[in-house]
């Protein structure tokens, strides 16, 4: 049987001054009817680039095709007319994006926008076209049709809006579906939940799916077959449970082995680090934040939560996104006020004070944040981001440069980095910056709110093993917050798991994970992409 | 939104009434008034004859009665009198608002077109000569003084070829009426109203073209593409609707730096509006009308960005009024 999608040798060429010539070079691969192809690969590796080639949705006139075939049923892509390719876009083939708030045009409802589709590409009359609609917004499991239609992408919840993208990739049943990182932007339960429900509809309508995406479990839970990419090029493929199982290529070797265990790691907590026994350092008792809500109502960010943190012990914050993990630490940051509580770090009860006060004791807790290319300053030298906090100590301009060089080393970056500006590093270099920016100030706490989540996995798994490392050797206690379970188990010594601002569960890594007691804490594990495959 | 207007309206009574006071001591900061103006036109006044005048006007009483009387008087809608011009000033502004009214108006019609239309064909063009040429233009325009602007269109299009009249507006001897008259009043509101406009088409045009490049990098963009859309579709009903949005806010300070600007405009042309009346009442030191154009003039600007943060709510979706 021929496939659905054919490339053959394709060949992507970059503008000049790119790190490389070709994006993406002598690919070859294929889909065929109801089948998922999976390309995984890390940042850069040309997955979406890939992708958008399909539908020649290459960013003009710099990046563009140089060489090869990409046969949809017979017909090659690459040279057919704009007016062809156009009548297939959407109609034929259909793409899903990564981000479904910043994909749907905010000031067109999520009826308009998949109106336009069936405008385009149907004859249908209006009220066919709006009952086409409600069926596939039935089909894609979206409550009440009449009002998801009506609504502004803002007004929907993440989950929804991808839901309704793919109502809209879906509408004309499509013979293939490009989805690029489809399910990256959301929680690991709405992830699942969108998983299920590609392949459903996939099996359904006996879809070609085009899946891209950098995360192996994502992989074992939706591929037939796997394309690995690394700069450009197919380094191996083959039928999922082999790749998986039995990786032949060593770079898809090491991305595996990179992907941090579900299960914690072995702790010795009898002695040192991490002891249960350690002098306390951070002391929270019921502290709560409320924000009132635009339109009237508030809303309970953090709910009469409680934790202690002992002296060189690293608590994980796990919960999905709106469960108040972030807005807690901005509370223990004194970032902002609690409304009832006591936060009381090495004894000092931080609440009761006043602006110097305080001031004079900032540098005792530091924080990392999630977006390493948002938190450093894009003007200022990366010498100047680590020194402002000494500087700003009066501390005599010798020191500040001994001490940041220090720094420098033990983040393992390279000295001359201190007079360059931070868009000169990749993304994992800025975070090393970010974390030698925080422990120039001797703190005794350091605060990682989701620090490695914008990273590769390759990438994630080098800061976490300097974050360890560092804390074991600085001794110093950290509050870890993330979304991923992954991460909690690899790093943290003790878990709590937050949901809707309230604590769920807490208690040692290893008892949370072997024996979830809470119904929220057993669904998190349940849709942890992969765990039965790579567990 | 009604509970919204209403909360806005009643939050200006404390901004106008700031202003009437900032206005009031602010002129009279400003040495000399109205008595002594008077009598030097009289020739040689005595001193006793300014005093009466002062007497009469209410001059010699302290400033902060004057204040006072006047705060109440704009309580009850009553802008004062104006002894220069032997008028109440609300009647007098009255007979004004209108010319500056058709002025602003016809300014900000042809910038606003203008401006969208050039900023939309420079970023449809981005790089290439027409961009190039649109830039160049829109920064003279951005740099050229107003006043230098209005002369110069004077000297070219009223005296060396005679096209345009140099100023008033309209042909008073001709005793127009209907159809006649409507068509003098716009032959000789072209130069001003062009002029006047100059600045704000570059302002556009620059805001426009930055706004929808920026906007077409946007994620939505390819997602518009991907669905099959065609290239006049994807602009015009997706990036064109947001990259308005910054244009609206700009709008709003236009109409209110524009009141500004035809103070100038109006002398230069001659053009009988409140502007022109300003100029009049600055130098006679006629501060009862001054302070009352001012009062006009805030009122107008505060209900014109009510009006903006309206049209705001209903172009984008995301912002509610409450």
């Amino acid at each position: 049987m021929t496939p659905v999608l054919e490339v053959t040798d394709l060949d992507i060429a970059l503008p000049g001054g790119a790190d490389r010539q070709y994006a993406v070079s002598g690919l070859n691969f294929d889909v065929h009817k109801g089948e998922t192809l999976c390309v995984i690969g890390e940042s850069g590796s040309g997955k979406s680039l890939t992708g958008k080639a399909i539908l020649r949705l290459l960013p003009k006139p710099h990046v563009r095709v140089a060489q090869g075939r990409i046969l949809f049923e017979g017909t090659d892509l690459v040279q057919i007319g704009d007016e062809s390719i156009r009548k297939i876009r959407g109609n034929a083939i259909s793409m899903i994006f990564q981000e479904p708030m910043t994909a749907l045009n905010p000031v067109l409802t999520i009826g308009r926008q998949i109106e336009e589709v069936l405008i385009e590409h149907t004859r249908m009359s209006r009220p066919e076209r709006w009952k086409r609609m409600r069926e596939i917004l039935t089909e894609t499991n979206l409550p009440d049709p009449e009002r998801i239609l009506n609504s502004y992408p803002h007004q929907l919840s993440g989950g929804q809006r991808q839901r309704a993208m793919i109502a809209m990739a879906l509408i004309l049943e499509p013979k293939l579906i490009i989805a690029d990182e489809p399910t990256t932007a959301l929680d690991v339960t709405t992830q699942a939940q969108i998983l299920r429900l590609m392949k459903q509809i996939q099996e359904r309508h006996g879809t070609g799916l085009l899946f891209i995406t950098h995360d192996f479990g994502v992989v074992s839970e939706i591929a037939d077959r796997v394309i690995v990419m690394e700069r450009g090029r197919a380094v191996e493929s083959g039928p999922v449970g082999d790749v998986l199982h039995a990786p032949k290529h060593p770079y898809t070797q090491s991305l595996m082995a990179a992907v941090p265990s579900l299960s914690p790691k072995p702790r010795n907590r009898t002695s040192g680090q991490g002891a249960p026994n350690a002098p306390t350092l951070v002391a929270v008792e019921n502290v709560s934040k409320t924000y009132p809500l635009m339109g009237g109502g508030s809303m309970k960010a953090v709910d009469n939560v409680s934790l202690r943190l002992g002296v060189g012990e690293t608590l994980g914050i796990v919960g999905e996104s709106g469960s108040g993990k972030s807005s807690l630490a901005r509370l223990l940051l004194r970032l902002s006020e609690p409304d009832e509580g006591t936060i009381r770090l090495d004894g000092t009860d931080l609440l009761a004070l006043n602006r110097s006060q305080l001031r004079s004791k900032r540098h005792l807790f530091q924080v990392v944040f999630q977006d390493p290319y948002g938190s450093l300053n894009p003007r200022w030298t990366v010498g100047r981001i680590i020194g402002e906090g000494l500087r700003l100590r009066n501390e005599p301009q010798r020191k500040v440069l001994e001490k940041s060089e220090a720094m420098i080393d033990l983040v393992g970056l390279d000295r001359k980095a201190l007079s360059r500006f931070p868009h000169e590093f990749s993304g994992g270099q800025r975070q090393r910056i970010a974390i030698a920016r925080a422990l120039i100030m001797d703190p005794k706490l350091l605060i990682a709110d989701e620090a490695v989540s914008a990273l590769d996995v390759s990438v994630q798994a080098q800061i976490l093993e300097l974050l360890d490392e560092i804390k074991k050797r600085l001794n110093l206690s950290m509050i870890f917050i993330t979304h991923d379970l992954r991460v909690a188990a690899n790093i943290c010594d003790t878990i709590m798991v937050m949901q809707s601002g309230r604590v769920v569960e807490s208690g040692p890594v290893e008892t949370i994970f072997k024996a979830p007691q809470q119904e929220y804490t057993q669904r998190l594990f349940a849709a942890v992409p992969g765990r039965l495959t790579t567990d | 939104m009604v509970r919204f207007i209403a909360r806005r309206l009643i939050q200006a009574i404390p901004t106008i009434l700031m202003i009437l006071v900032l206005s009031f001591f602010l002129l009279r900061l400003a040495p000399g008034d109205i008595a002594d103006v008077m009598a030097g036109e009289s020739g040689g006044a005595s001193e006793e004859y300014v005093e009466q005048l002062r007497q009469q006007f209410g001059l010699d009483r302290s400033l902060f009665i004057q204040l006072a009387t006047y705060i109440k008087n704009v309580a009850t809608f009553e802008l004062g009198y104006s002894y220069r011009q032997n008028m109440a000033v609300s009647e007098l502004i009255l007979s004004r608002v209108g010319p500056t009214v058709i002025l602003m108006l016809t300014s900000f019609a042809i910038s606003i077109v203008l401006g969208i239309v050039l900023g939309i064909v420079a970023a449809r063009n981005v790089n290439r000569p027409v961009d190039r040429l649109i830039s160049l233009v829109s920064t003279l325009g951005y740099a050229t003084p107003l006043f230098w602007v209005g002369l110069m269109l004077i000297l070219i299009f009223s005296i060396t070829y005679r096209i345009f009249p140099t100023s008033g507006i309209e042909d008073i001897a001709a005793f127009n009426e209907g159809f006649a008259r409507v068509r003098d009043i716009a032959w000789h509101l072209v130069l001003p109203a062009v002029s006047l406009s100059l600045f704000y088409i570059a302002v556009y045009t620059r805001l426009m073209r930055s706004s929808l490049l920026e906007q077409s990098k946007m994620d939505y963009v390819v997602t518009a593409e991907a669905k099959g859309l065609p290239r006049r579709k994807v602009v015009y009903g997706h990036v064109l609707r947001n990259a308005l949005l910054p244009i609206l806010t700009m709008a709003g300070v236009q109409i209110g730096s524009m009141l500004g600007g035809s103070i100038i405009i109006e002398s230069v042309f001659g053009w009988p509006g409140m502007g022109l009346l300003a100029y009049e009442a600055l130098f006679a030191r006629d501060l009862n009308l001054l302070t009352g154009i001012l009062i006009v003039s805030s009122v107008m600007v505060i209900l014109i960005n009510v009006v903006v943060d309206v049209l705001y709510a209903v172009v984008d979706p995301r912002i509610h009024l409450k």
